[in-house]
């Protein structure tokens, strides 16, 4: 019997293969009643090469500029102990001085498959903590990985950081940051 | 050349003694051509300026370490040694003096201290982000969830020490100086304005609004830290204690 990830092969055929990212994601949920975009999606079929020679093709890109200022700038914001970030949570926020507890899960795991497989599952460890408002329950994770159903098959949605704190009302409030990139097992 | 000379001088007394005058004699000018030639090898050397062997990026890095006392990410180890000595430290020479320490490890040959990676999580892995060195007691190189910034705010007092320490020099209390306006830049009350420099930063005033800081979150740090060192001397080996564990392998995923 064949599997999900068979028949999705099977789909794609010979099309080039793109891994989604999370701005192709968003872009999808808006216009979800497509199902020849959602097929797409699910198998991980590149249109935009598949166009390639043919009068729908694209003529451009993302500049890579633009993600090397993205990386400059996420470095700044967690240099020195995330002064920045905690100072941005401080101020635009309104985080607590004692809201600095910091989880960073991309410092100790390995940058592959697994680390991101242990990452979602500490992530999910994490955010029961913040839901229940344990006292060890982090402020920031760095590094958080979520994780959804696609097609039959998990996927991942890497964070850069993901920022809780104690509401007003005694509610955790969970701002994910950035949400960058998508793999799919 | 000293002892060649008492010993010739040994032995012209000994010449003398059995009388003989003409071995004596040629022995004593031995002697004495051997003491001028130590003098005048230790007036040459006293004139060359000595030759001082530049410290390593390792040797640097512990002496760096040593006095932040904190685990800490090679970018700040180098911001730190920079400004310390006012040398340029290439943060890209930390990757090989990591491998390097392992290696030296596992050889079995002994250093005094190994650079090592903080342990951090709940199955204390080797931390990627921070250094630490391997005779600091276990809780020290143990990173808890509010670690980060009660370092930092330790990193802070530490610097503020080398400002007002005697042996800083102007030089370098400038360097000092300005490296403290970056770190204070995120505590409450410590600068005038966002755009206080290092020129016009007041230390006392820093002192106090880290002081403040610290004693919301200091013992809950001390206090977690000291539990995990118990954890980690029950749970890892030897090794692991200096090196870090390893996380379980995740079997199944699931969404959610």
């Amino acid at each position: 019997m064949s599997t999900p990830e068979d028949r999705l092969a099977e789909v794609r055929g010979s099309a080039p293969e793109k891994r989604p990212t999370v701005s192709v994601l968003r872009a999808a949920t808006a216009h979800s009643d497509c199902p020849f975009a959602m097929v797409a999606l699910a198998s991980r079929t590149d249109l935009d090469k598949l166009c390639q020679g043919t009068y729908f093709e694209v003529s451009f890109g993302q500049d890579p500029q633009a993600f090397q200022r993205g990386e400059m700038f996420e470095r700044r914001v967690k240099d020195m102990n995330y002064a920045a970030l905690i100072q941005m949570l401080r101020y635009d926020a309104g985080f607590p001085l004692t809201s600095v507890r910091i989880e960073d899960l991309r410092s100790r795991t390995p940058p592959n498959m697994e680390g991101l497989k242990q990452r979602a599952a500490e992530t999910r460890r994490l955010l029961r903590l913040i839901a229940r408002k344990a006292p060890e329950a982090p402020n920031i994770i760095d590094g958080a990985v979520l994780t959804c159903m696609i097609a039959g098959r998990v996927a991942y949605f890497e964070a850069d950081s993901l920022a809780a704190a104690a509401a007003a009302r005694g509610r955790g409030e969970v701002v994910p940051d950035d949400r960058r990139a998508v793999r799919q097992r | 050349m000293l002892s060649d000379a008492a010993g010739l001088a040994e032995q012209a007394a000994d010449a003398l003694r059995r009388g003989d005058v003409e071995a004596s004699s040629r022995l004593q000018r031995e002697a004495e051509s051997a003491w001028w030639r130590a003098r005048r090898l230790g007036q040459r050397q006293a004139k060359r300026p000595a030759r001082v062997r530049a410290p390593s990026a390792r040797e640097r890095t512990v002496a760096a370490l040593t006095e932040l006392a904190v685990p800490s990410s090679p970018k700040q180890i180098a911001a730190y040694a920079e400004a310390r000595t006012g040398d340029a430290f290439d943060v890209r020479a930390l990757a090989s003096v990591r491998r390097d320490e392992l290696r030296s490890w596992s050889s079995g040959s002994k250093r005094d201290t190994y650079i090592v990676p903080a342990l951090e999580g709940p199955w204390f892995q080797a931390g990627r982000g921070r250094l630490a060195l391997s005779h600091w007691p276990l809780r020290q190189r143990i990173v808890g969830p509010l670690s980060p910034r009660v370092d930092h705010l330790h990193t802070c007092l530490q610097i503020i020490e080398r400002i007002e320490s005697a042996d800083a020099d102007r030089e370098s209390g400038g360097r000092m100086r300005a490296l403290l306006a970056e770190y204070a830049r995120s505590i409450p009350g410590a600068l005038v304005d966002a755009w206080t420099s290092g020129d016009d930063l007041e230390v006392s005033r820093i002192r106090t609004a880290v002081a403040a800081e610290l004693v919301l979150i200091e013992r809950d740090d001390a206090s977690s830290r000291e539990r995990e060192a118990e954890r980690a001397a029950r749970r890892l080996t030897p090794e692991q204690l200096v090196w870090g564990g390893s996380m379980p392998q995740v079997v199944a995923g699931r969404s959610g």
